[in-house]
């Protein structure tokens, strides 16, 4: 009996646990920004919504499904830990002087945003050179 | 020190290089089309105020906003907090529970909105000249 009702206890933890981590791990956007004096992009993902944005202002548009770079950065983004984010090192700062743009990438779940401290545009933190460099195809931008 | 002015593009306006960095590359550089008040110059970036921020970097000075969040200093004690850089001619603005020096020539406001160094950025640049600073053999 005591073991039913643990085990009882054990499944309920394991459920509710992963019910959280599920829910953790519902993307609600991706988000890329860059910036220097002269230079501003806002590039935003929202599902099928892409949002490029720069000092002139903002575009939207819907990415067809099955767009390969959105199924990339869509397969990329669930193999990061989201809490890591915040860690990832830049490897270069020449942004601390103006010889590169700043840029920050954001994802945004229903509990947490989760960012990134700030890099070099065109150097990004290894973990997600790759999802940058698909972002920044999809919003065609050089 | 050193000042290059030639076409940089990718939306740089001018950079610099720090102190302790290689000599041949060792000044600041700043894309004609922002450099000076006549000539090539046009509004917001015709008051010779980017060579100014640049200078800044030269003798040691941080970003103001820290290039970071909240939590990210300048390493000026005298300069407020802030999160973000700010652009054109805000009337104010509020960051981290404080005004932002806006008008201060290590934002990114434009060239007619910068008019001032704190007294602390004034120290730290005065500071690399002192005997043992990283340029103290250009004050020999």
């Amino acid at each position: 009996m005591k073991l039913y009702f643990f085990s009882i206890i054990l499944t309920a933890f394991a459920v509710f646990n992963s019910c959280e981590q599920s829910q953790e791990q519902v993307i609600e956007a991706i988000n890329y920004e860059a910036s220097s004096r002269g230079f501003y992009l806002n590039i935003t993902l929202t599902g099928d919504r892409i949002m490029v944005g720069n000092r002139m202002g903002y575009e939207e548009s819907t990415i067809p499904e099955g767009d390969s770079q959105l199924d990339f950065i869509r397969s990329e983004i669930a193999k990061i830990d989201l809490k890591s984010i915040p860690d990832f090192k830049a490897p270069s700062h020449e942004s601390y002087r103006d010889a590169a743009a700043s840029a920050y990438f954001s994802v945004k779940t229903k509990e947490n945003t989760y960012e990134s401290e700030s890099f070099d545009h065109g150097n990004p933190p290894i973990e997600i050179a790759p999802i940058i460099e698909a972002l920044l195809k999809l919003a065609k931008v050089e | 020190m050193n000042i290059w002015v030639c076409n940089i593009g990718g939306g740089i306006l001018g950079y610099a290089q720090f102190p302790g960095g290689p000599s041949n590359t060792d000044g600041i550089v700043v894309s004609p089309q922002y450099f000076g008040t006549t000539g090539y110059v046009s509004a917001p970036f015709d008051e010779g105020r980017t060579a100014t921020h640049e200078v800044g970097h030269y003798l040691n000075l941080r970003h103001i906003w820290g290039d970071g969040r909240c939590k990210r200093d300048d390493f000026v004690s005298d300069t407020p907090s802030s999160d973000r850089p700010n652009y054109g001619c805000p009337g104010s603005a509020y960051h981290c529970r404080s005004n932002d020096q806006f008008m201060n020539y290590m934002d990114y406001t434009d060239d007619a909105c910068m008019n001032m160094f704190s007294e602390g950025q004034k120290a730290r640049m005065r500071a690399i000249f002192e005997p043992g600073g990283p340029r103290d053999a250009m004050y020999q």
